[in-house]
């Protein structure tokens, strides 16, 4: 049994058609998630997800919705916000035995606030709507880039350890922290609702799964070429900075 | 000679008992086939067996056909090699006739090889009944040479990965890693790993036969990655057939996870036919079950007793995972 990706030029196609949909909205949204991670590490992140996330103001979500109509996408509200879909129609050569499969790819867009509510719990984090990079996305099949806005390093950090810890946002986390300063990533956690909360919550899970050695994270961390026993120490000295500040602020 | 050891093409003409022109010509083509390479080493050029999973098994081969009296040229032509495949399926001269299109004559001259080697003992002798002999060390190597290239179950997830998960039998493992040693490897519980330039990392199980993708779930559902991502996108390729499922989790004591799991996934999403959960709901066991024993340590978050109480399981699950992995379906 194997599970894997589609077809490397089938993936690609995916990804090139749902960044050509992307740059239709690119100057109104602030792209998060995956794609996000990806902008800001490069290749080092290895995935991208199907869906594009984004944030946007209030007062960009009709442009957003009349330029996304305007293509064909189909418009509903989620959870989190808004969300787009269109049907994935390849347009390079499929295998007759994947037909099926691609059948039922859809290409997503997720668009919410600026406010990235944690479920089951009250607490949120914030992101800035003014403060964020350019990064340039480089087409797979043709010689073009597309300029997306992504939020600071730092914040996709903050962000990342208080989500809940799956491979993906740990590794996510992980790559991100290479590239950031902690202090300014603990400041982000902290001037966030009770960000901390959340954060202080996820990381012994994130350190124990980082820690076992047969644990997906664990190999996932090595492949990346990340220092495992140098990390646990950085996220060890995250937890202890925002525990004592929570004591200090109990007190 | 090659297969014991490198060798140069003067150590081969001065010590195989033939004649030179009929060595250069066997040594040309068996280059021209890609089965041996002129390596270079201080100044010397000498033969070795090319490095594929192919010929390095042909290589173990040989040296183990010397070892036990049987001659490696007769046992790897094409004929024999054909009788010994059909041995998987048929056991009589008639039926191995009929298979190999070859004559009766010729089916009880390779059997009669295959015996003096101790490769297959005849059960039966009037009408001959044959089998493998299935500890014989030859066996399994003669097996892996004519394994075909069986079409692999898999399973499509859509985004990218950074990794690829490949769950399969020990030979299957072996040959991967001889053609995959200069990518991104590791395999699962025996901490190798290897970082290769190019290509995806892939991450190898080894188990002891075939898995279904209902193995290969029940599986995958007792780990972190498995409950919080590959056991979601397996439910949403609906590939999976449930009466599958239900009878392999009652043969491996699975019943209260996997019903749970699915019960779970269910409220976040319908995408498992109620009736389904209903069938494994009906054959619950009274003994209570820790649901992912790998997170206990990391405690409970509050949401689970709903779970708990119906399915008999002690939770240790992230819900907060779990619904960010069915939202990426």
């Amino acid at each position: 049994m194997n599970l894997q990706d589609f077809p490397e030029s089938v993936k690609n196609d995916i990804e090139d058609q749902s960044l050509s949909i992307l740059e239709h909205i690119n100057e109104d949204v602030i792209v998060i998630g995956g794609w996000a991670v990806r902008a800001l590490v490069g290749e080092k992140h290895g995935r991208y997800t199907l869906d594009i996330d984004g944030i946007a103001a209030e007062t960009n979500l009709k442009v957003i919705k009349d330029k996304l109509s305007a293509l064909g996408m189909t418009m509903q509200k989620s959870e989190w916000g808004l969300q787009f879909d269109q049907r994935y129609h390849p347009s390079v050569d499929v295998p007759d035995d994947l037909r099926k499969e691609l059948d039922t790819v859809q290409l997503r867009i997720e668009i919410s606030g600026p406010q990235i509510q944690e479920a089951h719990t009250s607490h949120y984090f914030e992101f800035s709507l003014t403060e964020y990079k350019e990064k340039e996305i480089l087409y797979h099949r043709k010689n073009a880039t597309v300029l997306v806005k992504v939020p600071p390093a730092t914040h996709m950090a903050a962000v990342k350890l208080g989500l809940p810890v799956d491979y993906k946002n740990n590794l996510d986390s992980q790559v991100l922290l290479l590239i950031c300063d902690v202090d300014n990533v603990i400041k982000i956690i902290r001037t966030n609702d009770d960000w901390a909360e959340m954060v202080l919550r996820r990381i012994p899970k994130l350190i124990g799964r980082l820690q076992q050695k047969d644990s997906l994270e664990h190999i996932l961390a090595l492949n990346v070429g990340i220092n495992v026993k140098e990390h646990v120490r950085i996220m060890k000295d995250i937890e202890r900075q925002l525990s004592e500040r929570g004591k200090i602020r109990e007190a | 000679m090659v297969c014991i050891k490198p060798q140069t093409i003067r150590d081969i003409t001065e010590r195989l008992p033939y004649a030179p022109d009929s060595i250069y010509n066997a040594i040309e083509a068996v280059v021209k086939d890609g089965k041996i390479a002129k390596i270079k080493t201080d100044g010397e050029t000498r033969l070795d067996i090319t490095k594929d999973y192919k010929n390095q098994k042909l290589k173990e081969f040989f040296i183990k056909s010397l070892s036990y009296g049987a001659d490696p040229e007769i046992l790897l032509r094409s004929h024999t090699l054909s009788v010994w495949r059909s041995l998987d399926l048929v056991t009589s001269v008639r039926d191995l006739t009929q298979k190999t299109k070859l004559s009766e004559k010729s089916v009880r001259k390779f059997l009669k090889i295959f015996s003096n080697y101790g490769l297959v003992h005849f059960e039966k002798n009037k009408p001959i009944c044959a089998s493998k002999v299935k500890d014989h060390p030859l066996k399994v190597l003669l097996d892996s040479i004519i394994k075909d290239n069986e079409t692999k179950e898999r399973m499509y997830a859509s985004g990218s990965s950074p990794f690829e998960e490949i769950v399969t039998t020990p030979d299957e493992i072996e040959k991967i890693l001889y053609e995959k040693i200069d990518e991104s490897l590791a395999i699962k519980k025996t901490g190798f790993m290897v970082r290769g330039k190019k290509g995806k990392l892939a991450i190898l199980e080894s188990v002891a036969t075939k898995q279904s993708i209902e193995d290969f779930f029940i599986s995958k559902v007792m780990t972190p990655e498995g409950a919080e991502d590959i056991c979601i996108k397996i439910l949403a390729s609906t590939k999976m057939n449930y009466e599958t499922l239900l009878s392999r989790a009652v043969e491996n004591n699975l019943v209260n996870q996997i019903g749970c799991y699915l019960d779970i996934i269910n409220d976040i999403k319908r995408i498992i036919p109620s009736k389904i959960i209903e069938k494994f709901s009906n054959n619950i066991s009274n003994k209570t079950v820790v649901f992912l024993k790998d997170e206990k340590r990391f405690g409970k978050s509050g949401w689970e007793k709903k779970y708990e109480k119906k399915w008999n399981v002690d939770l240790y699950l992230d819900i907060g995972a779990i619904e960010h992995g069915v939202r990426s379906i």
